[in-house]
């Protein structure tokens, strides 16, 4: 077989692979609608604790699959090149507490989140929904490997025309072998389970806004090889009018939600 | 009471809206057949529509357009699990019309409904 032939095959096959892909998460979507509908209208009826926590487990596992359904789709389209933004304006702050009250459930016992926040608020042009994803991504991980008693801490900056988002906790911190992978797909810490698609995801996201994901752990100041927590930072470029609009006052508010 | 027509071609989805709607105090008409929601359509007065794209037969779109030839001033909002086919129908993208994306939240379903029969007596 010719070599330009092989590669059209291969083309091909590729094209058919995401459109199968496509095709049924598209389906999978539509049982999730009834699964998560009419669960949560008999959660309401039920008085029992018992069946409430059983009912729980249900909606999380749905939502769970709603979840897989749309990383599974978010990878075909960053793969072929077709993520597109829906950019709008919108409050960052607004958006990062909006995002932390979604995912408080998963708020570890013992465990607060704490904000260090740059003025009374940006404005940022950008996708809230895909922003709002990369928040929930890094707040998950946070909140999946941060350790009993720990903390959270979510800090906005602004500097050289640049948003700069920080998610820091006091878990784990990420294994050294791991670091060279970690925004790849479907790496994940065997013990903690997971797709592995999530950094993946995000990181496609800010670099689509313009912006970068790094990470890092937490140093210790003994310089021993000990980790105590992880850092996930992205920035993203601001233009000249949300700068303006974001600057006014340069007062530090720093506020701390024990109880989410 | 404010009247929604429901038609989407899987009857779950259909139940499952309906409840979440009737429960809020909407008066639901919901049907798995474009068709058969068309004829209804003629009978009976809706502030909106919430009406499923890919369907058999006659999709949300191709339903809509009939719609507009009864009555060119109703609401409507298409709810999709993915498919939008942009170039085909490009006029009712170009109206602005509402989607809602499957699946969607019972408290974000009630809100957008809300939202967009606000004005209706």
């Amino acid at each position: 077989m010719e070599q330009s032939e092989l590669y059209e095959q291969l083309k091909m096959h590729d094209r058919m692979q995401r459109e199968f892909i496509n095709i049924a998460a598209h389906e999978l979507r539509t049982p999730i609608q009834p699964i998560l509908g009419l669960t949560q209208i008999l959660q309401h009826g039920i008085k029992d604790s018992y069946q409430l926590q059983l009912m729980d487990i249900i909606i999380r596992n749905a939502k769970r699959l709603q979840r897989l359904t749309e990383d599974i789709l978010d990878v075909t389209k960053i793969e072929s090149n077709s993520l597109h933004l829906n950019k709008e304006k919108f409050k960052m702050h607004e958006m990062v507490l909006n995002s932390i009250a979604d995912c408080k459930n998963q708020l570890k016992k013992g465990n607060d989140i704490k904000l260090e926040l740059a003025c009374d608020d940006i404005f940022v042009e950008a996708d809230r929904a895909r922003l709002n994803q990369v928040i929930m991504n890094l707040l998950s991980n946070a909140m999946k490997f941060n350790q009993e008693h720990g903390t959270i801490t979510i800090r906005t900056q602004i500097v050289d025309n640049q948003i700069i988002v920080r998610i820091k906790d006091t878990g784990i911190g990420i294994d050294p072998e791991i670091f060279p992978r970690l925004f790849s797909k479907f790496v994940t810490k065997a013990e903690k389970g997971g797709t592995g698609l999530g950094l993946f995801i995000s990181k496609a996201i800010i670099e689509a806004h313009g912006g970068r994901i790094w990470a890092e752990n937490v140093s210790t100041s003994d310089n021993s090889n000990e980790r105590r927590g992880a850092i996930f930072t992205f920035s993203m470029p601001l233009n000249k009018e949300q700068e303006q609009q974001s600057s006014l006052p340069p007062q530090q508010d720093m506020g701390q939600i024990d109880h989410l | 009471m404010k009247k929604i027509l429901i038609v989407d071609d899987e009857p779950d989805v259909n139940l499952s809206l309906k409840m979440v709607l009737e429960d809020k105090g909407f008066e639901v008409d919901a049907f798995d057949d474009p068709l058969v929601a068309l004829e209804n359509f003629r009978k009976r007065y809706y502030d909106l529509l919430i009406l499923d794209i890919k369907m058999p037969g006659m999709n949300g779109f191709e339903l809509y357009r009939e719609i507009k030839k009864i009555d060119n001033k109703v609401k409507v909002c298409f709810l999709t699990a993915g498919e939008m086919y942009y170039g085909v129908y490009t006029d009712i993208f170009n109206e602005n019309n509402q989607f809602i994306r499957k699946p969607i939240e019972n408290e974000e379903l009630i809100k957008r409904v809300n939202e967009m029969t606000l004005d209706a007596s």
